[in-house]
């Protein structure tokens, strides 16, 4: 739907697919007491806190990780519809590793887990 | 002048341009569409997933227009299900009448707000917005004109090509039967996820849905059949498909066997010019 993080704000394909949800296995929806549809919020091992955002609850998922399309979570006021819809999947990456050879990054190395939104 | 459409819903992409192309040609508030597209998902891991492109079906019997109170839904002499805007007092009585929730009424104006086939491009021979724009070939439309007493159905616009050998169903709710002029074709499993998990659109409620085959008899495979009719259903299908698929591929092979020849026309000499050399120190 959306270019990544450019068309957000685009009248008609906000109007189409306006903000991200989260998605994550039933069981992991079970383990955390949250189910389809709710807001939550994810908090990463840093203490970076995203949200609130829907919750997808979907089979297809792993039990051991969420899913999110990037590109959303605007924090520019200027960006009048898309400002602080959804959420910034690339503010919870705050650790990488960088391969010894290439120096490329892996940002596979951080670990959200869930939260009710304003809780602790 | 009178017009069919079809969709397949296995051929759609889920892009939404239908829905962009919508708002556009009809000047709509951006975060509404009179068509949609829903995302269907079945519930276990290794289930199906399929698109659903959408819009009002434009019933011959249509619910809508008996619901309404005031005349202002009615159904054209094209066979279109209109809404006269001036008479409309936005009640909203129509909306869960209509079991495939194609109404709503819109925030802005307060007015019923529907498909109309859009207005101005049926009349000048176009396709609707939506079905100019589909990338996919999902949407085709048809005119049904009348040539020598026999209905005949032409296609609009110059889209991919279509599966027009493609069983043709519609779907309605298991007690009524409003004659729906949108016709689907697909995979079964696609279809089948349809009818199961059709997302409620709006406010409206989520109908029991049921699939019909042109004649307005249940198409039992669809319906409550076993997994193990499903299964036999779809490997016949798979079946079929694989012969028609080897047969396109035959078809294209020997054409291009047929391009290549043409290309080296001295070769083709060459090896006559052969086999009369060697007929020739036979004899």
């Amino acid at each position: 739907m959306h270019s990544f993080g450019r068309t957000q704000n685009t009248p008609v394909l906000h109007g189409r697919d306006p903000e991200n949800t989260v998605w994550v296995s039933p069981a992991t929806a079970a383990a955390y007491g949250v189910a389809d549809d709710e807001l939550v919020e994810l908090v990463n091992q840093d203490g970076i806190r995203q949200g609130p955002v829907k919750l997808h609850v979907t089979a297809r998922m792993s039990d051991d990780a969420v899913y999110t399309t990037h590109g959303f979570g605007h924090n520019s006021r200027q960006l009048t519809r898309a400002y602080k819809r959804g959420i910034d999947d690339s503010a919870l990456m705050t650790q990488y590793a960088v391969d010894p050879l290439s120096g490329s990054t892996g940002m596979r190395v951080n670990f959200v887990r869930l939260v009710k939104p304003h809780s602790a | 002048m009178s017009f069919q459409y079809r969709v397949d819903i296995s051929r759609c992409i889920g892009c939404k341009a239908c829905e962009v192309a919508c708002v556009t040609a009809n000047d709509l508030d951006p975060s509404s569409a009179r068509n949609w597209v829903p995302f269907l998902e079945s519930d276990d891991a290794v289930g199906n997933t399929s698109f659903a492109p959408y819009l009002c079906h434009h019933c011959e019997d249509a619910p809508c227009v008996e619901a309404c109170p005031t005349g202002a839904s009615f159904k054209a002499s094209d066979g279109r299900v209109l809404v006269d805007k001036d008479l409309c007092i936005g009640c909203g009585l129509c909306v869960p009448a209509c079991p495939y929730e194609a109404r709503y009424v819109a925030k802005d104006s307060n007015k019923l707000e529907k498909c109309n086939l859009c207005e101005g491009r049926v009349q000048n021979g176009q396709a609707p917005a939506c079905f100019d724009v589909c990338p996919a070939g999902a949407r085709t439309f048809y005119e049904v004109v009348d040539i020598d007493g026999v209905e005949q159905e032409i296609r609009v616009g110059d889209v991919n090509d279509v599966d027009e050998a493609h069983e043709l169903i519609v779907l309605t709710t298991p007690s009524v039967n409003p004659a729906p002029r949108l016709r689907f074709s697909g995979r079964l499993e696609d279809l089948e996820l349809l009818k199961e998990k059709r997302p409620p659109r709006g406010g409206g409620s989520k109908t029991s849905m049921l699939w019909r085959n042109g004649a307005g008899k249940a198409v039992g495979a669809l319906g409550v059949a076993s997994a193990v009719a499903m299964g036999a259903m779809i490997g016949v299908r798979a079946l079929r498909d694989r012969k028609e698929r080897v047969a396109r591929e035959e078809r294209l092979r020997e054409e291009s066997q047929l391009k290549e020849d043409p290309e080296n026309p001295a070769q083709a000499e060459k090896s006559a010019d052969v086999v009369t050399e060697e007929a020739e120190s036979n004899e």
